[in-house]
């Protein structure tokens, strides 16, 4: 009877085995699902062998609606980059979530970044209904130009 | 080519753990079950504490160390061959009964359920926020460094949130899977997961066929492959799975140990034991519970059999896991860091709220979408057979569970998270820890109602001795 129960319960259109027949078959919803993960894994593959710096701006220094968004970019970037490193804060500064990132506002000098060879900025900014979106630019060679932007992609 | 180098690690690791029981019961038999899940549960604990010990020295997982596990592994298959001491495969431990027929339809049913498993998590690439923030991020470390000079990351206080100093396992055995492949590839890196993650199913087979029939046993077996929480974590790319994976190897040999005392079932729950303290930080809390209670009903027992037991029980585990607890005694901690947290007055204060969590995780057991009727049934089972108590490798594996919910429920008492947070995301995943546990008593209780089942021995119940209700099994 347990067995058949629990048969019974995978045949459930929200069931955990329809969800994973959904992802083997890229189902719509399950391609909408992965778009973040493939979003980050791309701007982690656009860097090159350079470090890169995670910036808030905006309200996404403040609206906590951007919390939960920028501990996923953190984390699946850092993730994406290593053995390069995407730098939010300076390395004695403990980060856990999204909180601690948006609490430090962390601004490093331009020689900081000369000699952590952060290469490029991710900037994260929200929109007026809350949604985050990304900017990538590439910094200038080091005897200093304004930054150019590289890619501008989607709200995550 | 990745695939196939990735297949040819995992059928290293098999053959590590076939050697490693052949040396533990030389010239004994082992059944197919025995081939598929305990031979592979043993290889990966093995080769994941070889990879760090390895690295410890200074070589990041690299194909050479891979060739050099695989050259050794050969030359001692081949020394035990000809001295006649490997391990003998046989199809089936015990004659087929009237009835086993029907085995079928649960073996079918197991069958499918972990096919699925595998299916969903090799159609993703590590999409679990933990597998890829914790567990990927360190198999990733690993791959490319060694752990002397100690890795950058270790000491990285803005990585605080992939936990430090969480132990290696599972990061390792992924790490050497990208050694094998020559990449990193976390997609068909997944493979490693689902290979540890499948092996629970044949681990509880096991330690249900030890006292209970072919088709009750299967029957459970097909239970936890089809559980909705199986289906959610498997695969996955965390630890918990395999962190119960271990744990029901090391509690299945502390029964038989209690019950039996057996040497070779000691050298078994002591290497779970220590596999299990090296893939989670609970895994060492478990550990020591195993110890604890082999100690108790040895103190119980007073015969200095026990004791000794005991005693190499602690060695065992301390001399297995020193490397481990000495190199990582340096990280830095979270800010959960319950460990200290648990030893602290801290405990006390927080009784109080005990009468949140105890509550919830009640309530935890009754969702029926995610643990079916799993608890409700092993209840009733243990109701019916409650004979069974009597028996002290029965009370002993009761006592562990609930130290094992007990200790649970302290964490949470001290978590720094809001409570009504974090349970909620992470009940389903630390009660899957006692789910070898709770299938275990649901089998040896269900046993207790079952008579007249004549003992075959294989793999460390050669020597047991016969008993007309509850009698040795195993298949």
């Amino acid at each position: 009877m347990v067995l058949v129960h629990l048969c019974w319960l995978q045949l459930r259109p929200e069931s955990e085995l329809h969800q994973i027949c959904a992802v083997a078959t890229q189902s719509t919803a399950s391609r909408a699902a992965m778009m973040q993960y493939e979003q980050s894994d791309r701007i982690a593959d656009r860097t090159g062998n350079g470090n890169m710096l995670l910036k808030l701006a905006g309200d996404a220094k403040t609206n906590p609606v951007v919390e939960n968004p920028l501990s996923f970019i953190y984390y699946r970037i850092s993730y994406a980059l290593y053995p390069r490193r995407m730098y939010v804060a300076p390395a004695d500064k403990v980060i856990n979530n999204g909180w601690d990132i948006m609490r430090i506002e962390f601004n490093p000098s331009q020689q900081w970044l000369q000699e952590h060879d952060v290469r490029f900025v991710l900037t994260l900014d929200s929109d007026n209904a809350g949604k985050a979106t990304l900017r990538l630019e590439i910094l200038p060679p080091r005897d200093g130009q304004a930054g150019m932007p590289a890619a501008r992609s989607g709200g995550n | 080519m990745a695939l196939l180098a990735c297949c040819s690690y995992l059928l290293l690791i098999v053959l590590v753990g076939y050697t490693l029981l052949s040396v533990i019961h030389p010239s004994s038999r082992m059944t197919i079950v025995q081939l598929i899940g305990l031979g592979p549960a043993a290889g990966a604990g093995t080769m994941g504490l070889l990879l760090f010990w390895a690295s410890l020295i200074g070589f990041a997982p690299p194909r050479n160390v891979l060739a050099i596990v695989g050259v050794l592994t050969l030359a001692s298959l081949l020394v035990m061959k000809k001295m006649n001491r490997l391990a003998r495969i046989k199809i089936l431990a015990t004659d087929w009964k009237k009835g086993d027929g029907w085995v079928v339809v649960p073996l079918v049913i197991t069958v499918a359920g972990l096919a699925m498993i595998a299916a969903g998590a090799l159609s993703t690439p590590l999409v679990e926020w933990d597998a890829f923030a914790i567990w990927g991020f360190k198999a990733k470390v690993l791959t490319h460094e060694a752990l002397r000079p100690t890795p950058a990351y270790f000491h990285d206080l803005t990585l605080s949130y992939s936990h430090l100093d969480y132990p290696l396992m599972v990061p390792f055995l992924t790490a050497g899977a990208y050694a094998a492949m020559g990449t990193v590839d976390d997609q068909i890196g997944k493979l490693v997961s689902v290979f540890l993650d499948v092996l629970l199913v044949p681990m509880v087979y096991l330690g249900l066929r030890w006292k209970l029939r072919r088709l009750p046993a299967a029957c459970l077996s097909a239970i936890l492959a089809m559980l909705p929480v199986m289906f959610r974590y498997g695969g996955g790319g965390c630890a918990d799975l395999p962190l119960a994976m271990f744990y029901a190897g090391s509690i299945l040999y502390v029964a038989r140990w209690i019950d039996r005392q057996q040497w070779p079932d000691l050298i078994l729950a002591i290497l779970f034991s220590a596999f299990a303290a090296f893939t989670k930080n609970e895994g060492t809390v478990l550990a020591l519970m195993n110890g604890a209670i082999i100690l108790g009903f040895g103190l119980c027992g007073g015969r200095r059999h026990r004791w000794a037991g005991a005693a190499a029980f602690f060695t065992g585990l301390l001399a297995l896991d020193a490397a481990w607890l000495i190199w990582s005694r340096s990280l830095p901690h979270t800010h959960e860091d319950y460990g200290s947290k648990l030893l602290s007055s801290l405990v006390v204060t927080h009784l109080p709220r005990l009468k949140e969590i105890v509550p919830a995780m009640l309530v935890q057991t009754t969702e029926f979408h995610v643990w079916g009727l799993l608890w409700i049934m092993a209840g009733v089972l243990a109701l019916l057979g409650w004979r069974a108590l009597a028996r002290p490798y029965v009370l002993a594996l009761w006592i562990l569970l609930g130290l094992q919910l007990m200790s649970y429920a302290l964490a949470y008492s001290v978590t720094p998270w809001d409570l009504a947070v974090v349970m909620p995301m992470t009940l389903d995943r630390l009660l899957l820890h006692t789910v070898p546990a709770v299938f275990f008593l649901a089998g040896w209780h269900w046993a207790e109602l079952e008579t007249g089942h004549h003992h075959v021995g294989t793999i460390g119940t050669s020597s047991a001795t016969e008993t007309p209700v509850h009698a040795q099994q195993t298949d």
